[in-house]
């Protein structure tokens, strides 16, 4: 157990330093000159110079990644253009909200993808089985940006019964009631495809568990059918499900990024998109590499996790 | 008087529909277990053999179309399914092939055999766990109170066999099925596990319904042994009356291709042909395509299942039958 | 040259695979038998159809701006499907946007798929020091959630359609490369490689005539299974504006110029909207069915 710590930790450090490199690359990748680029065509040769000298740009390249990743590790991703603060506080609170509307979705889609899972699996390849698969067929073939525009016109403005935007009302102090009433169209529109996705995976390592022999044998025992569900599939099925939970975060992430945009919400991923339109390229910087960092580091927990959760794993 | 059997099969036919058609992988089984006794049953794969165990205990995946299967004079395909969960481990129990697949990997293997106790004989949680480590102990687990903690990838798969054994035995059941239960061990674990699995009859005195492909272990293990052909029972007898003088040209063929059953001196000769696929079974007797004895009549003229005296049945046309007489 | 090495010898395998199965358990059979595979299939085919004959279809202008009939409703007589906040034919501009979706969406999947495929038969086929730095390079790719990436790229190269398609392209690398490189391993380690190389066959030769044709069924299962993601993400990009810029527009591009309107005239969300899940619903009913069909073995969770 040790051993397989000591080897993840190690392998999640070496992924990150790629990261960071290939985030310092962006930058650099760029074609044309990013400094020409984010002060605008207007710009003066005077701050151009300035501007370059100011982020280092003039020094060689493995200095200038030394430099950065240096001052990122003490917290200092830079100052962004447009909004002329430091990055990472703005970044911070901002991917505050973004987890407070991934974790909605990721509690809905948990618990609704595997109850659908599960009810699959147990009534395979009858009419439930069936409907369950088509639904899940259309929820991850439905994008999530057109899905939260249905919602906004259906339950916002015909029914009025939601918010069509935002994270709290533009008045008044925010309470956690606000905030749940604020959520819960996007956390749904979000939590649909990694739904989906739990509910196929579900089916699937259920109907898989159910096949195995143990289970035949906990039958054998005169262990009822209700029983060896619960007590012996289901358990194999929630290990197996564990190592979901990294992917499931990458759709969440991912998906914040359009659900925001649409929803309003003051999260990281909307940040991100108007960061580009207005080529604030410290925001996107920074931004990638808190994402990136945080998805790095779930996925490191997602396989802790698993071990702690496997005794085979675990002894090893 | 004859005791009498505690399990008896009657026409049992099971099939399974498949993408190829109906497979008739149990067509009329006609068996009996008295009680005590090891009967094994033999036959090539895909007779049929686990079709019948599974069926026994109404644990198969196909349907059962027709028959009886009498447990104690009681029918259990009449059974509600809750009274079949209670006769299910234990007063039937069974163990299966392969001990890596047949414990759940993430529970300890005191809890396993735990839960049969607990639900069977209503044992509280703690009472459950001692009487755990005791039945690992008469399976010769070494260090039993110690393992009732350890998870089952943390055994060699001889001592997890023993663990499905402690298991099966747990509510000393009045038949033990054991489907295969040596296959997937090596030699020596073999032989081990076997001498458990007699010595463990003669303690308890369950009557073992034992399926396998070694004639040898039936040789040595088995009080009687039916052979299985395409979903039939083809020949019934003591084993070793069975043995010493085959009486269906299939159980001649099993006898001459395998190293226990061919007299001494004489060459291994494996049976011609192929078993008949699902759905190929015409008119006439199954084996007739491959039988060296066969005659016109058998082309068209099934068999059934006779009594040839000395307690023997058989299933060919070259047989006569006579009157029943009990098995001595 | 060794007989063994020939190219029939791989298409043998996969035949000796299904010798002795009756016709109905063939693949192309039981992809045929699956319904909800050939409705996509039949959707696809429509709409690609469709796409190429716009030109000569009878449609209107799709940029021809009309102030004086904007926002129509669908079913009004010039304009089956209503008209956006210029006044433009919506059920023209969907099926000229579908060329633009379409197009993007195959580009992109035939990018990714050729450097994925190479990199993952390259890993497979030699192992070792190659197999382990391309692996890692894969893992720093998939240490991004997948939009992100395609976020920083296109930050890097500046918001337009090339650019959305080369992040996409380049964000789905890993999931072919990963993928291939399996399948090249399960290929591996069947004899007739063994006996290919002891026979002296050159590493060329065993990649191009034996690996490669056992790559054409898997490879099949997973771009179906993934261009129908290219579609959503292509208009995604669009939708948040660094996709298609004006004039040029896409599926995407329509449903962010609706999204203004949407208080007074909801049609012009809904029509692109469902075109859009039509179509990848499509292509993920035909790639699951060719996944049951081809490979059972490529399951959930592959994204
Ligand atoms: N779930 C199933 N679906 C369809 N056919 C089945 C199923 N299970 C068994 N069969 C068929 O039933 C027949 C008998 O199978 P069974 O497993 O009982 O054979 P067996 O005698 O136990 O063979 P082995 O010695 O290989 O264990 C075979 O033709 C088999 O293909
Ligand atoms: S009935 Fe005929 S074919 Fe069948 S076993 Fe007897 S002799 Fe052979
Ligand atoms: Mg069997």
């Amino acid at each position: 157990m040790r051993r397989y710590i000591t080897q993840r930790l190690l392998s999640a450090v070496i992924v990150l330093f790629g990261v960071s490199i290939l985030v310092f690359m962006v930058l650099h990748l760029t074609p044309g000159d990013p400094v020409e680029i984010m002060l605008g065509p207007t710009a003066r040769p005077g701050d151009i110079e300035r501007l370059r000298a100011e982020l280092g740009l003039t020094d060689p390249l493995p200095v200038q990644y030394v430099r950065w990743v240096s001052r990122a590790l003490q917290g200092d991703l830079g100052r962004s253009i447009q909004l002329n603060r430091p990055v990472l506080p703005e970044l911070l609170s901002r991917f505050q909200a973004t987890l407070i509307l991934a974790v909605a979705a990721a509690i809905i889609a948990f618990s609704l993808g595997l109850l659908l899972g599960v009810i699959s699996a147990v009534n395979h390849n009858k009419l439930v089985d069936r409907v369950v698969a088509g639904f899940a067929m259309l929820a991850v073939s439905m994008p999530a940006f057109w899905v939260g525009m249905i919602g906004i016109v259906v339950f916002a403005v015909n029914l009025r019964w939601l918010p069509a935007s935002g994270m709290y009302p533009p008045q008044g102090a925010p309470s956690w009631g606000k905030l749940l009433v604020h959520l819960i169209m996007p956390a749904t529109t979000l939590a649909l495809v990694p739904m989906a996705v739990i509910a196929r995976f579900t089916r699937s390592q259920m109907l898989e568990v159910l096949g195995q022999e143990f289970v035949l044998t906990a039958r054998a025992k005169g262990v009822p059918r209700a029983r060896v569900i619960v007590d012996h599939a289901f358990g194999n099925t929630l290990v197996a499900l564990i190592t979901l939970l990294g992917l499931e975060a990458g759709i969440l992430l991912a998906g914040a990024v359009y659900v925001e945009t649409v929803f309003a919400w003051p999260g990281i991923g909307s940040l991100m998109v108007e960061a580009i339109l207005k080529r604030d390229f410290p925001i996107v910087q920074g931004g990638v590499l808190v994402i990136a960092t945080s998805y790095v580091l779930i996925n490191l927990l997602t396989d802790l996790l698993h071990a702690a959760a496997d005794p085979r794993i675990r002894v090893t | 008087m004859p005791p009498e059997p505690i399990l008896r099969v009657r026409g049992l036919k099971t099939q399974f529909q498949s993408a190829a058609g109906v497979v008739r992988a149990v067509d009329g089984v006609d068996l009996d277990i008295y009680p005590g006794e090891i009967v094994g049953i033999v036959g090539e794969s895909g007779s049929g053999k686990s079709a019948l165990a599974y069926s026994i205990l109404r644990l198969t995946s196909g349907r059962i179309v027709a028959g009886e299967v009498q447990f104690r004079g009681q029918n259990v395909l009449e059974l509600r399914e809750a009274e079949m969960e209670k006769l299910r481990g234990d007063r039937i129990a069974m163990i299966f092939q392969d001990p890596m697949t047949s414990l759940n990997p993430l529970m300890r293997i005191g809890t396993q055999i735990g839960e049969a106790l607990r639900y069977h004989l209503r044992l509280g949680r703690r009472a459950a766990a001692a009487k755990a480590a005791a039945l690992l102990q008469a399976v010769h687990l070494p260090d039993a109170e110690r393992r009732v903690h350890d998870y089952p990838h943390q055994l060699s798969g001889g001592q997890r066999q023993r663990v499905v054994i402690a298991m099966g035995m747990s509510c000393t059941p009045d038949l033990l099925i054991a489907d295969e239960p040596t296959t997937a061990l090596d030699v020596t674990i073999q032989s081990q596990i076997l001498n458990l699995i007699s010595e463990t009859r003669q303690r308890t005195s369950t009557a073992v319904l034992l399926i396998t492909h070694d004639l040898g272990v039936v040789a040595q293990l088995c009080d009687r042994v039916a052979v299985m052909y395409a979903g039939q029972v083809v020949e019934q007898g003591r084993t070793a009356d069975v043995f010493a003088d085959p009486q269906h040209p299939y159980t001649i063929g099993l006898l001459r291709s395998t190293p226990h059953g061919r007299r001494r001196g004489e060459p291994l000769r494996p049976i011609p042909g192929q078993p008949p696929r699902p759905g190929e079974i015409a008119a006439g007797c199954p084996f007739a395509p491959r039988c060296h004895l066969a005659e016109a009549r058998c082309q068209h003229q099934a068999p059934d299942l006779i009594h040839i005296g000395g307690g023997r049945q058989a299933r060919c046309l070259l047989r006569t039958e006579v009157a029943y007489e009990p098995a001595p | 040259m060794s007989e063994i090495s020939s190219p029939t010898s791989a298409a043998n395998q996969v035949a000796g695979a299904y010798a002795g199965r009756r016709a109905a358990d063939m693949p192309l059979a039981r992809l045929v038998r699956n319904r909800m595979a050939m409705l996509g299939l039949a959707v696809i085919v429509v709409v690609t159809m469709l796409a190429l004959l716009a030109p000569v279809l009878p449609l209107a202008d799709p940029n021809a701006i009309n102030t004086s009939a904007r926002l129509k409703p669908p079913g009004s007589p010039d304009a089956v499907l209503g008209t956006d906040q210029l006044g433009r034919d919506i059920l023209s501009r969907l099926i000229w946007g579908a060329r633009v979706s379409l197009l993007v969406a195959v580009l992109a999947a035939g990018i990714a798929l050729s450097i994925g495929t190479l990199i993952g038969v390259l890993a497979g086929y030699f192992g070792g020091l190659i197999d382990n730095v391309f692996m890692r390079l894969i893992d720093v790719l998939l240490a991004f959630p997948y939009v992100l990436l395609a976020i920083a790229l296109v930050s890097a190269l500046g918001p337009g359609l090339i650019n959305a398609m080369i992040a996409i392209a380049i964000v789905n690398i890993s999931f072919y490369a990963r993928n291939v490189r399996s399948a090249v391993l399960s290929v591996m380690s069947m004899e007739y490689i063994d006996a290919a190389r002891a026979a002296g066959a050159s590493h060329l030769r065993i990649i191009a005539l034996d690996i490669l044709p056992n790559m054409i069924a898997p490879i099949m299962v997973l771009v179906s299974l993934n261009i129908g993601w290219m579609v959503t993400e292509t208009a995604g990009l669009s939708f948040v504006g660094l996709g298609a810029q004006p004039p040029t527009s896409d599926w995407g591009s329509m449903l962010a110029d609706g999204r203004r309107f949407i208080l007074v005239a909801p049609h012009a969300i809904m029509m692109p909207g469902i075109a859009i899940v039509l179509l990848v619903f499509a292509f993920n009913s035909l790639g699951d069915g060719l996944r049951d069909a081809l490979d059972p073995r490529l399951r959930e969770g592959g994204r």
